[in-house]
């Protein structure tokens, strides 16, 4: 029994690879569904976009790159989707250079297929990127043309329909962050909420879902989306189940077996000791 | 001289970025402004600096054929190719550009960030021991948060006999009470900690106190 504990403490790391790997594959193939409750911060998000009168202008920032889609892209796709369908006006932007492509590939798959009455420069704008981080969004504040003169297609960014009648950050009904780190939502809510008082909600990454929890309770944050939970539950909110909710049944058995795995490393761990001990 | 003008222009141009915040005088406001836009250009510029320093680290590992040079060269290759593909065939869908990177950075990016969920479940069968009464506490805390976070978690609760279909939303609420206090109240520490640290190092900068920003390489 003690050799079995202690060759269990040291157990090859790939077996631990192998189990999780064959979990989540397996949790893919099957699919189950399961009953998905909506949070109050995902609620309040939802209702920030829900709220906004008819045509009302909204920021959505791409701020993440490719190694975050899992958790983010579902997200802006369902918040891209819950916008269009209120037909408010959208604006696209985004603070990592490598995120960019991304707006191209949401708009292509949620936009052009699903809202094809929808016009580029009417119904929605993409600015692209631009470097700058916080004192861009300083300059939004005081002229969107003037940070972007141009948009991403290189069209002059004042002779856009949808840009003539919003100047500027301040113009903006709500702004939408999706964010996997630094620049990102919390920069959005330092200086768009804080300084210019538009209000800002968004999603992030689960493991940086924490640290938003004190914005949240002080109200600098209208709701948050928190990793590939949050999205699934606003898919749930806009009755359009994606990849997000696809994946939450992946995720819970993952979270259950690393769970497992704490539970044997500790049982090996103090079965051992004690036998040391004696 | 050479650290004098740089230290006289950071306290200058810094004093007035504050003046600026307070003072709504037009003038203060239209020039305050403009130095925003230029510091838009120099943050434009480091990533100019960046690569270079990417390609010069690069090409020297390559150049002495030290361990891996070969990843070295194809990452050069890669940047150059990327690059030449965005400047001369644009960004947009449908380029050559595009395509790379909807097929092939992508997927790496990805597949690079999954690979976290591996190593956390490794790490947490070999360090998550709850060797003391903290470390016993970070250990309940991560696992309720684990299983109260997935739909899985709150179902199987739920269909726990007696105690689940008598508390049928307690793991819910333990899992939000875990997240909105103990969790709140350490993320406002660490906030207001490094809040505090920054207004401090920034106003040692603007005073000339903190000068290490004026040197490079021990210089």
């Amino acid at each position: 029994m003690r050799n079995f504990l202690e060759r269990l403490t040291r157990i090859d790391r790939r077996w631990i690879f192998l189990a999780l790997g064959l979990t989540v594959a397996l949790a893919l193939l099957i699919n189950v569904k399961l009953p998905m409750t909506v949070s109050g911060d995902v609620r309040q998000a939802y209702d920030l976009l829900e709220k906004l009168p008819e045509g009302s202008p909204v920021l959505f920032s791409w701020d993440y790159d490719p190694g975050s889609m899992p958790e983010l892209y579902p997200l802006s796709a369902a918040m891209l989707r819950h916008a269009m369908r209120r037909n408010l006006k959208v604006v696209m932007m985004g603070h990592w250079v490598t995120g960019i492509p991304l707006i191209e590939k949401q708009v292509s798959e949620v936009i052009r297929v699903e809202f094809p009455d929808k016009v580029y420069g009417r119904d929605y704008v993409n600015l692209g990127y631009k470097s700058g981080q916080a004192v861009l969004v300083v300059t939004m504040a005081k002229s969107i043309a003037d940070a972007f003169p141009q948009d991403y297609y290189k069209n002059k960014t004042d002779t856009l329909e949808l840009m003539r009648s919003v100047k500027s950050l301040k113009d903006m009904g709500a702004v939408v962050s999706f964010s996997a780190g630094d620049p990102g939502l919390i920069m959005w809510i330092q200086f768009a909420w804080q300084r210019f008082g538009v209000p800002v909600t968004g999603g992030c990454t689960a493991v940086s879902a924490p640290e938003f929890s004190a914005y949240l309770q002080s109200g600098q944050l209208m709701g948050l989306m928190g990793g590939m939970r949050g999205a699934a539950e606003y898919e749930a909110l806009v009755k359009h189940p994606g990849a997000a909710s696809t994946g939450m049944s992946a995720q819970s058995l993952a979270h259950f077996l690393i769970v497992g795995f704490i539970l044997i490393g500790n049982l090996a761990y103090f079965l051992t000791r004690k036998k040391e001990d004696k | 001289m050479k650290k004098t003008i740089p230290l006289v222009i950071t306290f200058l141009i810094g004093f007035y970025m504050i003046l600026a915040f307070f003072v709504p005088h037009p003038m203060v406001a239209n020039s305050a402004q403009e130095m925003q836009s230029w510091e838009i250009i120099i943050v434009a510029f480091t990533l100019v600096l960046g690569i270079g320093n990417l390609v010069f680290v690069h090409a020297e590992k390559i150049q002495r054929r030290r361990q891996g040079w070969f990843y070295s060269l194809t990452l050069l290759i890669c940047l150059g190719a990327m690059m030449a593909l965005g400047l001369f065939g644009g960004i947009k869908e449908g380029t050559s550009y595009y395509w790379l990177y909807d097929n092939v950075m992508a997927p790496l990016s990805s597949a690079m960030f999954s690979l976290l969920a591996f190593f956390i479940a490794s790490a947490a069968y070999r360090a998550f021991r709850a060797r003391n009464k903290e470390a016993t506490l970070l250990l309940i805390a991560a696992a309720i948060i684990m299983i109260g976070r997935v739909p899985l978690g709150s179902w199987l609760w739920q269909h726990i006999p007696l105690l689940g279909a008598k508390f049928p939303i307690l793991l819910d609420q333990v899992t939000r009470w875990v997240m909105e206090v103990p969790n709140t109240a350490g993320q406002r520490g660490i906030k207001i900690g490094a809040a505090l640290g920054a207004v401090s190092m920034a106003l040692r900068m603007l005073l000339g106190i903190e000068r290490s920003y004026l040197t490079t390489g021990g210089n």
